[in-house]
């Protein structure tokens, strides 16, 4: 059994640099990839960054640590808000991550995208320098990319009936992957506030 | 009129409506959160938040009122979809938050249910459109391979 590439969540069957031996319907036996069909290797860093930055700011949020206090409220922002933000952001990652469900990560690259723009656009009105408005520039930035990028196995309208790897296994890998991001992101919570 | 062709007719009526309802209560209003209109930075005052997200909310309803009109580009409708949900939603969530009676509560709903009606009948005319002509329409069946 193929459990996919380890890369890709253990969902694709080829991602260009695992080289094994899968079987596909139409294909056959095959160590390439299909043309079209996955992230090139080097901007898997791009991608994976903008789900760990939604399950750490996640975290960061829920937990109302004094870095998001203080910046939020420099910003003019109710605390509450935090809640709203800190709950959306852990399905969103989870939907990133999971295998298929492709109007869903339409839905979650929206948010994410929509969260990132406004916190620029909030720093920028805000008439803040650039050193605060450049992260969620940058973030949204890969959002992009990293929407753009996604496999052709990821995409509307025909992923719904692509066959991917293990779907069990794919799907138990995303949901440990968004916890032991939690985890990481609880060990290494930034203390005191932010440089202003 | 074949049943088929008034069916047709009843589904376009299902989506106008509630588009162009919510459609005239969201574009309006970026205007007014553009000129900042007294009303409306009022209520975001008593809310906690600061004026200038007026600014970012009447670009981003503008923006998203044209993508759902011009409806070509369905990605980008998906995403103006997306952000009305996201924007009610969070509307809501901020009245209850601030101990808002249940009356300014239930009003982003009202409009999140107008957006996800018509929602719903953008993604039958999707799959009815996909067919051949005058075949009878499936049903829309929502599931999770549709997701």
């Amino acid at each position: 059994m193929h459990l996919g590439c380890w890369a890709h969540n253990f969902a694709y069957r080829h991602c260009g640099s695992c080289r094994c031996y899968v079987y596909e319907e139409r294909r056959g036996w095959s160590n390439t990839k299909p043309p079209g069909d996955a992230l090139p290797n080097r901007l898997l860093a791009v991608d994976s960054s903008c789900r760990i930055e939604l399950a750490a700011g996640a975290l960061w949020d829920l937990l109302r640590i004094e870095y998001v206090r203080v910046a939020l409220t420099h910003l003019g922002y109710p605390l509450y808000v935090l809640i709203i933000l800190g709950v959306w952001r852990i399905p969103g990652a989870l939907t990133l991550l999971a295998p298929r469900l492709p109007r869903l990560k339409e839905w979650a690259y929206a948010g994410a995208f929509f969260d990132y723009t406004g916190a620029m656009a909030s720093h920028l009105l805000k008439g803040n320098h650039g050193s605060q408005w450049i992260g969620p520039a940058i973030f949204s930035g890969f959002t992009l990319l990293s929407w753009g990028l996604r496999p052709a196995s990821r995409k509307l309208p025909n992923a719904a009936r692509s066959s991917e790897g293990n779907l069990g296994i794919s799907w138990a890998v995303s949901v440990l992957t968004v916890a032991a991001m939690l985890v990481v992101a609880f060990f290494t919570l930034p203390k005191g506030a932010p440089p202003q | 009129m074949t049943i088929v062709e008034k069916k047709a007719t009843a589904s376009k009526w299902f989506y106008w409506v509630p588009t162009g309802l919510f459609l005239f209560a969201q574009i309006p209003a970026g205007f007014a959160d553009l000129m900042r209109v007294k009303s409306a930075a009022d209520i975001l005052g008593q809310l906690g938040y600061s004026l200038y997200l007026l600014t970012i909310l009447g670009v981003a309803k503008l923006l998203g009122g044209i993508a759902i009109l011009y409806g070509r580009n369905q990605i980008l409708k998906e995403w103006a979809y997306a952000g009305f949900t996201f924007d009610t939603l969070g509307a809501a969530a901020s009245y209850c938050f601030a101990h808002d009676p249940f009356v300014k509560i239930l009003m982003p709903l009202i409009v999140l249910a107008l957006v996800l009606v018509s929602y719903w009948q953008w993604r039958a005319e999707q799959v009815s459109s996909a067919l051949p002509r005058n075949s009878q329409p499936p049903r829309f069946r929502p599931s999770l391979g549709s997701l």
